[in-house]
């Protein structure tokens, strides 16, 4: 298999960094959303439960 | 559970199957699509880096919509989803000028340069960004929802001069090889992995929007009843 290019240079690294950074990205901004609308969820019960 | 909780659960599910259903198109790309003849193995960040820029433009096109239904009815809703609908369309493009970038590396030899496809790629990340900044620094009303309107319509704009940019300008960046006049250049196997990433990766990214919009008009719930509250 045909794994160089560009005079040898290893494509390994360059594939794994843009699929790492395409998972963090996207699970991150996911995970993100979840914590946030737990804490809203909590937040407004709270100023229910206040009121 | 509550009835919150459960549809917060059931969008949460839905959230994760999108992102499942993105893993899976990255394993096609992996696993399905053959090697590159001229590129070797590095051309698979393609599966990652072209549906990210189709993503980036099709949330472009989804502010263009909430911009005129925020003229047309002039809610604050429209402008929360506007808000979601930027947020994740920065992502998107701030994922295509990475993953860009490090294909490029290997393959025309640097990180970077003011290519005319590049530039306005990044354009189109300071637009985004620049939305985002002109909603958080006006006071809620008419006039934020024209403004931003306004500039969600001109970052459209930008789109289609993304997208012609290989054609109207010859500089580094490969002219158009998926969609083009005599049919696509590519192996039916690459073709087809393409446009399954782009179909999935869309949906994915309105799953996180409508999350992130649900969000946003929580917030606005949480804010209101404290204010309220306050006032009692």
């Amino acid at each position: 298999m045909n794994t160089s290019f560009a005079g040898g240079t290893d494509p390994t690294p360059y594939i794994a960094a843009a699929y790492l950074i395409g998972a963090a990205l996207l699970l991150g901004y996911y995970a993100w959303t979840v914590v946030e609308r737990r804490k809203l969820r909590r937040l407004l019960a709270a100023v229910h439960r206040k009121s | 559970m509550t009835t919150e909780g459960s549809n917060d659960g059931r969008s949460f599910a839905l959230g994760a199957a999108g992102l499942i259903l993105v893993g899976c198109v990255w394993l096609m790309g992996f696993f399905y699509a053959p090697i590159d003849a001229n590129q070797g193995e590095v051309y698979r960040i393609m599966f990652l880096h072209v549906p990210s820029a189709f993503t980036a433009f099709a949330s472009a096109l989804g502010l263009f919509v909430f911009s005129i239904m925020g003229l047309r009815k002039r809610q604050e809703q429209s402008l929360l989803r506007s808000r979601a609908v930027a947020e994740v369309g920065l992502l998107f493009t701030i994922l295509t000028l990475a993953t860009g970038s490090i294909w490029g590396k290997p393959t025309w030899g640097i990180w970077w340069t003011w290519d005319a496809r590049l530039t306005t790629t990044f354009m189109l990340a300071l637009l985004y960004a620049g939305w985002l900044m002109l909603y958080t620094s006006m006071s809620s009303g008419p006039g934020r929802i024209r403004a931003c309107a306004v500039l969600g319509i001109l970052i459209f704009a930008d789109v289609p001069i993304i997208y012609q940019s290989v054609n109207w300008w010859r500089t580094l960046h490969q002219p158009q090889s998926m969609i083009r006049a005599g049919g696509s250049t590519m192996d039916p196997a690459i073709l087809t992995t393409l446009l399954v990433g782009i179909v999935v990766m869309i949906l994915c990214a309105s799953v996180l929007t409508a999350l992130r919009s649900k969000n946003l008009a929580l917030r606005d719930e949480v804010e209101k009843a404290s204010f309220d509250q306050m006032r009692n």
